[in-house]
């Protein structure tokens, strides 16, 4: 009788289930149109679905908006013809190719060059059809300026791996501060850089990269507070350039794993990434020296949307580092409630510890996903040491503060931070942080 | 050095600016002629019959026959002689076909019509029609009333025209590769896209057809 009330309650369901498998729609063939130039398999690889998949409008609408995403066509349309079985269709891709390069602005906030621009961006995407992107920019930032050419073919070796080269060159300001006093030096560089990154299997959390670069600091500092200019023999010795150019020449391996469930605002899941890099005279290089990052990022759901986010970063460079190579601490990205660089020793660092914990919670009553305004309570605690110098937590620097996240239509994820430093440095008691994007 | 390079660059940036903004936008499917709206009055409140040109092209038909969704959609003001507008609605229907139950099938908010023939579905999706909306006295009080409509079809119920956010790629934060040094976020704007949707030749913005034009009539008015 049980067993007759629980296959009866179940039936139902299960027969419902099968139906509803039994006539999903299925992809008999894909038939491409308009395309004169670009292959098929680029195509194909921009697609959700491919032959013998189930298909839903949903998928249909998600392929669309990827081939509409990549620029290659000034218009993607996908209709569907009857197939030759009943619930079998034929999805046809129709597009327009892009005949001309197009152009770009660009605009955002980066750690290494603050508040930058693009002004002009040349997108010569898809030349020979083949998926190819290209792009040549002027990049112009508070601290760097820079022409640069981009090069990426994301289907190598069948779709497999992922070739991205630049070519680049233009000066970069680095800040150093002496005796509390900011002083800015500017160093002149130009290089060329490979990677190579799986987009399959075990290799899509591993990268290979080779970069070769030539750097030419100036043999004087200038102080912004008062315009004055120290040179030769008065510049810290860490700083003085080796000869007209120092060449650094060094492969890396980098292994990520991205397993949050949203990149906007993460609730659950964990991110981490840990890089080698070794520069070494075999590669032609006039510096050898190892470098070591390792960040990680967790983040848990306490209640409703509010998350309770960790992120722990530690950098370790070999003697031998030249300064431009080496690390910093302090400002938006880094330590708050420090302005940018200022807990860098002069000629940067070689050890660097950095912990931010933040709770953050939606300021919005609906809940969702991706909560268009959030607050973060934040704490960090960092420290910067050059060889020699030993880890300890006396040496370290705290903060604590506030913020506030929202979300603007074209720049995307603003940031507002109000930050106080515990450790008090020559009474700077207060930063006021704006950048975009999540911190970690 | 550095000033020669933003210069040469400045130059090349102005050719294809000026090549990107010449290219004549592409035209857009999916597009329906209004030929006549036909006023009807209930009870005296007015409603709106739509008389559409034949859309179901080959690449509509294959669609719906092969059993994915599109929706028909009809957007319309009504305004008077002082450009006041009486009312605004969006008439949706869902067209769909059951292939393992050979039915067609056309959805609105409160009803479904179910039709074996195809060309029966396509009739009645020729003429469709709004449930009255407008008091007669409202139109009596104002004269000359003029219904601004335009109708569109969404091919496998998505959004497939492209929209006016085509010149603004998402808002991106590229701080996921490496960390420490080369983390960013940002925005990009496709300036030549931007500038070809408002200087273009494109009767449209977002993959609308324009606004049509027409007087509205009342039966039984004098």
């Amino acid at each position: 009788m049980l067993l007759f009330s629980v296959l009866s309650s179940l039936l139902p369901g299960l027969s419902a289930r099968q139906t509803e498998q039994e006539q999903k729609l299925i992809v008999q063939d894909i038939e491409i149109t308009g395309n004169s130039k670009t292959r098929p398999n680029v195509i194909y690889n921009y697609l959700t679905f491919k032959i013998d998949d189930p298909i839903t409008p949903e998928a249909i609408e998600a392929s669309r908006k990827q081939l509409a995403a990549i620029n290659f066509f000034r218009q993607v349309e996908i209709y569907t013809k009857p197939g030759s079985k009943k619930g079998a269709i034929i999805a046809v891709i129709e597009v327009q190719e892009r005949r001309w390069p197009y152009f770009q602005f660009a605009g955002g906030h980066s750690d290494l060059d603050g508040w930058y621009f693009v002004p002009a961006r040349f997108r010569f995407d898809n030349l020979i059809g083949r998926g190819n992107l290209l792009a040549a920019e002027i990049y112009l930032s508070d601290r760097t300026s820079k022409f640069s050419i981009h090069y990426a073919y994301p289907f190598l070796f069948d779709g497999s791996a992922n070739l991205q080269a630049e070519l680049y060159g233009g000066g970069r300001q680095y800040i150093h501060y002496l005796n509390g006093l900011e002083a800015q030096q500017n160093v002149d560089f130009g290089g060329v850089k490979l990677t190579l990154e799986g987009n399959e299997g075990i290799f899509r959390f591993i990268k290979l990269g080779i970069q070769k670069e030539e750097f030419l600091p100036d043999d004087w500092l200038k102080f912004s507070k008062n315009d004055s200019v120290i040179t030769g023999f008065f510049i810290p010795a860490n700083l003085r350039p080796l000869e007209q150019f120092n060449r650094v020449a060094a492969f890396s391996l980098t292994l990520g794993y991205d397993g949050r469930d949203n990149l906007y605002y993460p609730q659950r899941g964990f991110w981490g990434a840990a890089i080698y890099e070794k520069a070494t005279t075999e590669l032609n290089s006039d510096f050898q020296f190892n470098r070591t990052f390792i960040d990680g990022r967790y983040y848990q759901r306490i209640f409703k949307n509010h998350v309770f986010a960790i992120n722990v970063k530690s950098a370790f460079a070999s003697r031998g580092t030249p300064f431009f190579k080496r690390f910093y601490l302090g400002g938006a990205n880094s330590l708050r409630g420090f302005a940018e660089r200022r807990l860098t020793p002069v000629g940067y660092g070689t050890k660097l510890l950095l912990a931010n914990v933040e709770y953050r919670f939606p300021l919005t009553q609906k809940k969702r996903m991706e909560p268009p305004v959030f607050a973060v309570l934040f704490y960090s605690q960092g420290g910067l040491w050059q060889n020699g110098e030993d880890i300890s937590n006396n040496s370290m620097f705290k903060s604590l503060g506030f913020g506030l996240r929202f979300r603007l239509p074209v720049l995307g994820l603003t940031r507002v931070d109000f930050a106080f430093p515990t450790t008090v440095l020559n009474d700077e008691d207060f930063q006021l942080h704006i950048s975009l994007g999540q911190t970690f | 050095m550095n000033a020669r390079i933003f210069k040469f660059a400045g130059m090349i940036a102005f050719f294809i600016f000026l090549l990107t903004v010449g290219a004549p936008l592409a035209a857009q499917s999916n597009k329906i002629k209004i030929l006549e709206v036909r006023p009807y009055n209930e009870r005296n409140i007015v409603g709106l019959q739509f008389v559409l040109s034949p859309f179901f092209s080959a690449k509509v038909s294959g669609t719906i026959q092969s059993g994915l969704p599109s929706v028909l959609e009809i957007e319309f003001f009504v305004k008077d002689k002082q450009n006041k507008i009486l009312s605004r609605r969006l008439i949706f229907r869902r067209i769909s076909y059951n292939i393992w139950e050979e039915k067609y099938r056309i959805d609105s908010p409160d009803t479904s019509m179910f039709f074996k023939q195809f060309a029966a579905l396509q009739n009645r999706c020729l003429l469709p029609k709004s449930r009255p909306f407008l008091p007669v006295e409202k139109i009596n009080s104002s004269p000359a009333v003029t219904i601004f409509a335009r109708a569109r079809l969404r091919l496998i119920s998505s959004s497939q025209s492209r929209k006016l956010v085509g010149w603004l790629d998402q808002s991106y934060q590229a701080n996921e590769t490496i960390s420490s040094d080369e983390s960013s976020s940002g925005f990009r704007l496709n300036f030549s896209t931007l500038v070809a949707l408002f200087m273009g030749n494109s009767p449209d913005k977002n993959g609308d057809t324009r606004w049509q034009e027409f007087p509205l009539l009342v039966p039984g008015k004098d």
